[in-house]
């Protein structure tokens, strides 16, 4: 009875994502499992959503909530993106998200990483936690398999990293 | 208690060969007490159509109100009378729209169609509709009218037959429900 | 005031009138009834050329079958089919909604509906009401972009997979997935895995049963298999049937004959002008 009701439970991530900055670019990782309490409703998600050209999220937390935060935000930045006549930053991607958060903070349970790359800022991270913050970082790690690596990170995070090693660092 | 188990009730449809049948319980009770032994459950929309309501009564007389007067409107703007089918969906509209806080009332729809075709159809309280070739059952006796009906019943009946059929399966299957019984009545199309 | 003395037909959207009524009653202990419920088995999977899904046939209320052999593969267009698990009527409810969103923008349009155009009303129409609407779908097609598969969960999140299972049979179903898929199956192939899925769902969850029923939807066209396999036949029916040598005792009859409907047809039809 109890894994009857956990597969009725709602569809949310027990996810680990990370984006890290390095010296021409960013690298996003994530996990690839979607569970539904104790099932693992699929084992081939893709969280890390493409939101323009030069922009991508990784999603973590409740599934439907950060799919339709992505949707939005997907939609406002091909808007935004044909108004100006040139790819949106990622500051303009991270910030709509933030509101988004922020605006409906009672009824969404997501936490998301945009990463990306423009003209004016080269390759950015911005963590976008529960409650709606925005934070740059150089490096950002969400989800609930985060705790494991803050320590990882701390140690191993250097400025400056080639693709190569932020890649290697990743896995 | 479940609130279907208030006023208790016991609806029965079979289809026969181009007939069909629809029988209820006659009792109304307020739990264990029995307040009246002739109430009618099963109305008539029109000549081919019959409307059996089970559950909480008052829900019953509201719905069975709010239907009587959709298919008036319908007769007026079409001037013809509704298809069982129509009746039916125009039910589960209805019964759907308060999918949040629903009428307490599982309906039987019986009615012959075009060239007689008998066609019956229940719902649970919010609207799904089941829609069965044999019998459908409603009401406290459910249980025991699944039982009854799953064994008795044969295809293409006679109507004389299928009128001796369905009064014995409900017959049978209210003797074993306390909240429903008195008799019962019966009409065959 | 008006709208409540004169009651019109709705104009669509649900009613919360007898919310606060029946919440009194369940504080006082009435409890409100069980909703048919489809505790089922549906799956769906992509094969060489085109989309197959897959269901069981029961309905249940509770631990009662009140339903042997129901459809759980409800049209959404010509190209589009879609399964549905979790309480009937919104299953029954939600699909028709969308399919019908889907004609008028065909109509609107000229074109062929897309799988993505379903998938995004569906979301958000479940998203809206926050899992309330407890309808799990495996929604599958083939559209202008090629073949697609999608479930969607109650609260409106959506995967894209080859290969998916929903409802209470889904565990044992993607049990033979997982371990008989591959890429590129062939027709039959396909319908012979997906009977597979459906049929251990059947034997294996309480919840699902009876009969399996198969649509196969590919570039040319679509194959409703309404009831392909029926390992569960009824084995116990008496062969001479009841007959009842005491009749039931009558109190009362009354015959009433149907009334032939006159139609009146005025000056013949012809009285048109131009």
């Amino acid at each position: 009875m109890d894994l009857d009701m956990n597969v009725n439970a709602p569809h949310s991530m027990g996810t680990t994502i990370i984006g890290v900055t390095y010296n021409g670019g960013v690298v996003l990782g994530a996990d690839s499992r979607t569970s539904t309490g104790m099932y693992v409703a699929n084992r081939a998600s893709d969280k890390i959503t493409q939101l323009t050209d030069n922009v991508y999220v990784c999603r973590s937390g409740s599934a439907a909530d950060s799919q339709i935060v992505s949707d939005y935000v997907r939609y406002f930045l091909h808007q935004h993106t044909i108004q100006l006549g040139q790819p949106a930053t990622v500051k303009v991607a991270a910030n709509l998200i933030r509101l988004l958060s922020y605006n409906n903070k009672n009824m969404l349970q997501t936490g998301l990483i945009v990463g990306g790359w423009d003209k004016y800022e080269g390759g950015k991270i911005y963590g976008i936690p529960l409650g709606g913050t925005l934070i740059e970082q150089p490096f950002a790690i969400g989800g609930s398999g985060s705790s494991y690596l803050y320590g990882f990170f701390d140690q191993a995070w250097k400025e400056g990293m080639t693709k190569e090693e932020a890649e290697v660092h990743l896995f | 208690m479940q609130i279907f188990e208030y006023n208790g009730s016991a609806l029965v449809a079979m289809v026969g060969k181009n007939c069909f049948a629809i029988a209820s319980d006659r009792r109304l009770g307020v739990q264990l007490q029995t307040i009246a032994t002739d109430f009618q459950r099963i109305s008539k929309i029109h000549d081919r159509l019959f409307l059996g309501l089970s559950g909480l009564a008052t829900d019953a007389q509201t719905l069975y109100q709010r239907l009587v007067f959709r298919h008036k409107l319908y007769q007026l703007r079409e001037e013809r009378d509704m298809k069982p089918e129509t009746f039916a969906s125009l039910v589960s509209a209805i019964l759907y729209e308060k999918r949040f806080g629903p009428y307490f009332c599982q309906p039987v729809i019986a009615g012959l169609g075009d060239e007689d075709k008998p066609f019956i159809c229940t719902m649970d309280s919010i609207g799904a509709k089941e829609l069965a070739k044999d019998f459908v059952v409603a009401g406290t006796a459910s249980e025991s009218l699944y039982g009854a009906c799953e064994s008795m019943f044969k295809e293409n009946m006679e109507p004389e037959e299928l009128f001796e059929t369905v009064s014995q399966a409900l017959l049978a299957s209210v003797d074993r429900d306390c909240l429903s019984g008195w008799g019962g009545h019966v009409y065959v199309v | 005031m008006s709208k409540s003395v004169i009651e019109t037909p709705p104009k669509g959207g649900f009613s919360f009138d007898l919310c606060k009524r029946n919440e009194m009653l369940a504080k006082k202990g009435v409890n409100p009834p069980s909703f048919r419920k489809t505790g089922t088995t549906i799956v769906g999977l992509i094969f060489q050329d085109g989309v197959i899904l897959g269901a069981d046939t029961r309905a249940t209320e509770g631990p009662i079958v009140c339903d042997k052999n129901c459809e759980k593969i409800h049209y959404m267009a010509p190209n589009i089919y879609c399964c549905g698990a979790g309480t009937a009527a919104d299953t029954e409810a939600v699909t028709d909604m969308v399919s019908s969103q889907l004609q008028l923008h065909r109509y609107h349009t000229g074109r062929e509906s897309r799988v993505v155009t379903a998938l995004t009303l569906l979301k958000r129409h479940l998203f809206n009401y926050q899992g309330y609407v407890s309808a799990a779908l495996v929604l599958g097609g083939v559209d202008v972009t090629g073949p697609h598969l999608h479930t969607i969960y109650p609260h409106g999140s959506t995967d894209t997979l080859p290969f998916a299972t929903m409802g209470s049979g889904s565990l044992a179903a993607m049990a033979v997935f997982e371990s008989n898929y591959r890429e590129g199956l062939t027709r039959d192939e396909g319908i012979k895995l997906v009977t597979e899925a459906i049929c251990s769902g059947i034997f294996n969850d309480l919840g699902s049963g009876s009969n399996v029923d198969i649509c196969v939807i590919t570039k040319g066209g679509k194959e409703y298999l309404r009831n392909h396999l029926q390992p569960n036949p009824r084995t116990y029916t008496s062969s001479k049937g009841y007959s009842f040598p005491k009749k039931t005792e009558v109190l009362l009859t009354k015959i009433t004959p149907l009334k032939e409907k006159v139609e009146i047809i005025e000056g013949g039809g012809d009285v048109m002008e131009e």
